[in-house]
């Protein structure tokens, strides 16, 4: 270990340097780099948070290969605002269950942050978020996709999401029969 | 409306991913509808277990119930029917489930002779002997009294301003109390006290959310996803004549018990459709099984 004493010492300050370091490096699908706030990627992500407690963190940038350069530069955008926000009791804990968590507003700058993105980029950042365990991101993504369906009939949703009616003649109109109330377009 | 003749990528949402989205739509009716754009949302709606879908204040639907009947109230997701031949019954507006109720000996209706001030109350018995007293000053909600099960409330009777009650060989007396000045005041009893029941003013539901109308429940508020505790939701229950038909939201709203402001039951109205005609609303609190 201590053949070269001075080599040793660099090493030893190097690392030190690295455990001290603020920020993560991830690396998208396709080779992109971004550095994130590590406190940030911890308390919002806990798969991030996982990974670097347990030190498999790649200075060189740790390789995300499910997540694409768009999405992952959202995500981290996402998280470098939050590095300076006071977290919340809701926002620490991750064992909540889906079912009985409270449901907490997206903040001003949240909203923004969805607000802007194109529909392609919201559904690559909803599993991205998915991916990485982000709760969070996650409420106010599908919180966003829900706002776009809220009030609309099923014609609009498809419209607004550009899906196709698969469904057949008899079909729908059995579903419309059994569900009249809920239909706005009669 | 024009069908996309290739779906995009949002037909193929994760079912967790739309189990979430669809936990952020407390409305029923929107989750019904979002079900129903394609085979895909459909069958992975259905293997989500979202939490139950709120009491209908976000929404006001046409429900069809039969010709010869008139709608009088809810209880859950069954809506009371008054028959013009006097029977009675309950429907579920969805399945379209109808259950007869036994004929009352006696169908008790407002008397015209009653002043606005009056106060009514009723005794009710049900089959197994359980009984309450139902108390009621029109406009105001109803309050049902009820005393454990093995204690049995044999007669009342109002005398000299005063409703007595004879419940298991005891005679008391029941001290109605009303303030209405500032909002509701919520008061809780202690029933397990003999004789005298301690009305005490209480300044927080415990986590739950009071539904009051013509129907009235208390829920958990976090179970169901409302953002505030210690809240009553109230819609008017006066008769149908007092309010203007084209508003059938008149006089609802929320109180809110921690900083006693009351606001507009909707704050986001643009879901509701405000032409139902002449009706008067009601809480409705739809089972998930749809």
């Amino acid at each position: 270990m201590e053949v070269d004493k001075g080599k040793g010492e660099a090493e030893e300050t190097r690392k030190v340097a690295e455990a001290d370091r603020d920020t993560v490096t991830l690396k998208s699908s396709d080779g992109k780099l971004f550095e994130v706030s590590k406190e940030a990627a911890a308390r919002l992500s806990t798969v991030l948070a996982g990974m670097i407690a347990g030190g498999s963190i790649d200075d060189n940038g740790t390789d995300l290969k499910q997540i694409g350069s768009e999405a992952l530069e959202n995500v981290v955008d996402y998280c470098n605002k939050h590095a300076n926000s006071i977290p919340s009791a809701a926002l620490i804990s991750s064992s909540i269950s889906f079912n009985t968590a409270p449901f907490k507003e997206p903040e001003e700058w949240e909203r923004k942050f969805v607000d802007r993105l194109s529909h392609d980029a919201l559904f690559d950042l909803v599993e991205a978020a998915n991916f990485l365990g982000m709760e969070r991101l996650l409420d106010v993504t599908c919180h966003k996709i829900s706002e776009m369906m809220k009030g609309k009939s099923p014609d609009q949703i498809r419209e607004v999401f550009n899906i196709k009616n698969d469904y057949t003649k008899e079909e729908l109109e059995e579903i419309r029969q059994e569900l009249a109330w809920a239909f706005y377009d009669d | 409306m024009m069908a996309a003749t290739q779906s995009s990528f949002w037909s193929d949402l994760p079912p967790e991913l739309l189990g979430l989205v669809l936990k952020q739509l407390p409305s029923l009716a929107d989750r019904v509808r979002v079900r129903a754009v394609c085979r895909s949302w459909r069958t992975n709606a259905q293997l989500q277990t979202l939490p139950p879908a709120l009491p209908w204040f976000g929404e006001i639907h046409r429900m069809t119930i039969p010709h010869d009947a008139c709608y009088r109230g809810s209880v859950d997701n069954w809506l009371f029917l008054v028959h013009n031949d006097g029977g009675c019954s309950l429907m579920n507006p969805f399945s379209k489930t109808m259950l007869q109720l036994p004929k009352l000996a006696t169908i008790w209706h407002t008397g015209s002779d009653m002043s606005p001030n009056s106060l009514v109350a009723a005794m009710i018995v049900d089959h197994s002997s359980r009984s309450g007293i139902c108390i009621c000053q029109p406009p105001f909600a109803t309050d049902v009294f009820r005393k454990n099960e093995y204690e049995h409330i044999h007669d009342i009777v109002f005398f000299n301003g005063c409703l007595y009650a004879l419940i298991s060989g005891k005679l008391v007396i029941l001290e109605i109390v009303q303030n209405h000045k500032y909002g509701p005041q919520v008061f809780e009893v202690d029933l397990n006290t003999n004789c005298c029941f301690q009305w005490r003013r209480v300044s927080s539901l415990e986590g739950q959310a009071l539904f009051i109308g013509k129907y009235s429940k208390s829920l958990p508020a976090t179970k169901c996803g409302l953002p505030q505790e210690d809240c009553i939701y109230f819609t008017c229950d006066y008769a149908r004549t007092c309010h203007d038909p084209s508003d059938p939201l008149y006089e609802c709203g929320v109180f809110n018990m921690r900083n006693e402001m009351v606001k507009p039951l909707f704050p986001e109205t643009a879901v509701v459709q405000r032409s139902v005609g002449h009706a008067c609303p009601t809480w409705f609190f739809p089972s998930e099984a749809i």
